[in-house]
């Protein structure tokens, strides 16, 4: 990989979460103008993020909400 | 289900709609029963996180208590220096901490960009088929698995970093102050871990391994 591209790597990620100053985030857009690989890559990680988010969220079993509140009930006693 | 608070209480106010700060507030001058509303407000929060950090129903079952027997006894010497939420998961982080080092059954070993960006460019300018599917097409309960099987392949220290940041939605700096690390260590953590995540599922989907 080009020593360029490795270093945008983490400063595209910067540009990503709206963390970069001006200056990088002028040196991101340029670098993405003219690296097609580059533009791929800052895509696929935020798609990364957006199935990560994706993925189902668990119940709490009841057991556990039980335990809990008892745990806490003997506290208040 | 037991309620924490008394079976003859009716709440005169609508806690569902008081901000975290107000609950906070009103549990420290001895309404004790907000408590059952931070509770619904959280419980499934911070059972889901430690059902990701650490893999094992019975662990995040014990998070979960852990988290909110702390919460409970030291509540009322909370000063309000931090959001309340931010204090919770300062709570909860370190609770996993703690059972992590004890059970020590993953070591938290250090990810090299080298390691994670071995290849050159592809050669081939297309667009591996993945990134133009929509990510609810993708979805589907194989990948759901798959997802949850590479996280727990992340080094603790890094999917503690990105579960807080870009699960949880915490701001770098509130991710540094939770952990108590600087931001720029929130940053490396993160930034590798994304791409660790990243070529897992390209791989799945049998895309390029550097993809940039």
């Amino acid at each position: 990989m080009d020593p360029n591209c490795r270093e945008m790597i983490e400063k595209m990620q910067e540009y990503l979460d709206g963390e970069c100053s001006e200056e990088t985030c002028r040196m991101v857009e340029k670098h993405l103008n003219e690296c097609h690989n580059c533009g791929t890559c800052m895509e696929s990680i935020k798609k990364t993020i957006e199935l990560l988010k994706g993925s189902r969220t668990v119940t709490v079993p009841d057991d556990a909400k039980r335990t809990l509140r008892e745990a806490l009930k003997s506290c208040l006693e | 289900m037991t309620d924490i608070a008394p079976a003859h209480s009716i709440h005169t106010m609508n806690l569902s709609k008081e901000s975290d700060e107000k609950l906070v507030q009103l549990y420290q001058s001895g309404d004790k029963e907000v408590f059952e509303e931070i509770l619904n407000r959280y419980e499934s929060k911070i059972y889901n996180f430690g059902v990701k950090m650490c893999r094992q129903a019975e662990d995040a079952k014990d998070l979960l208590q852990d988290t909110f027997l702390n919460v409970f006894r030291y509540l009322d010497t909370f000063r309000g220096e931090t959001r309340f939420k931010n204090w919770l998961y300062r709570i909860a982080s370190t609770a996993c901490l703690k059972k992590q080092r004890k059970r020590k059954h993953q070591p938290d070993v250090e990810l090299s960009w080298e390691e994670l960006l071995p290849g050159d460019h592809p050669s081939s300018e297309e667009k591996p088929g993945w990134l133009s599917t929509p990510a609810e097409q993708l979805m589907n309960k194989e990948l759901t698995e798959f997802i949850t099987n590479s996280l727990q392949e992340l080094p603790p220290k890094y999917r503690q970093v990105f579960l807080l940041r870009d699960m949880e939605e915490f701001n770098t700096s509130e991710v540094a102050q939770i952990l108590g690390i600087s931001e720029a260590s929130v940053k490396t953590r993160l930034h590798r871990a994304r791409i660790f995540l990243r070529n897992k599922i390209q791989e799945q989907f049998g895309g390029p391994h550097s993809g940039s």
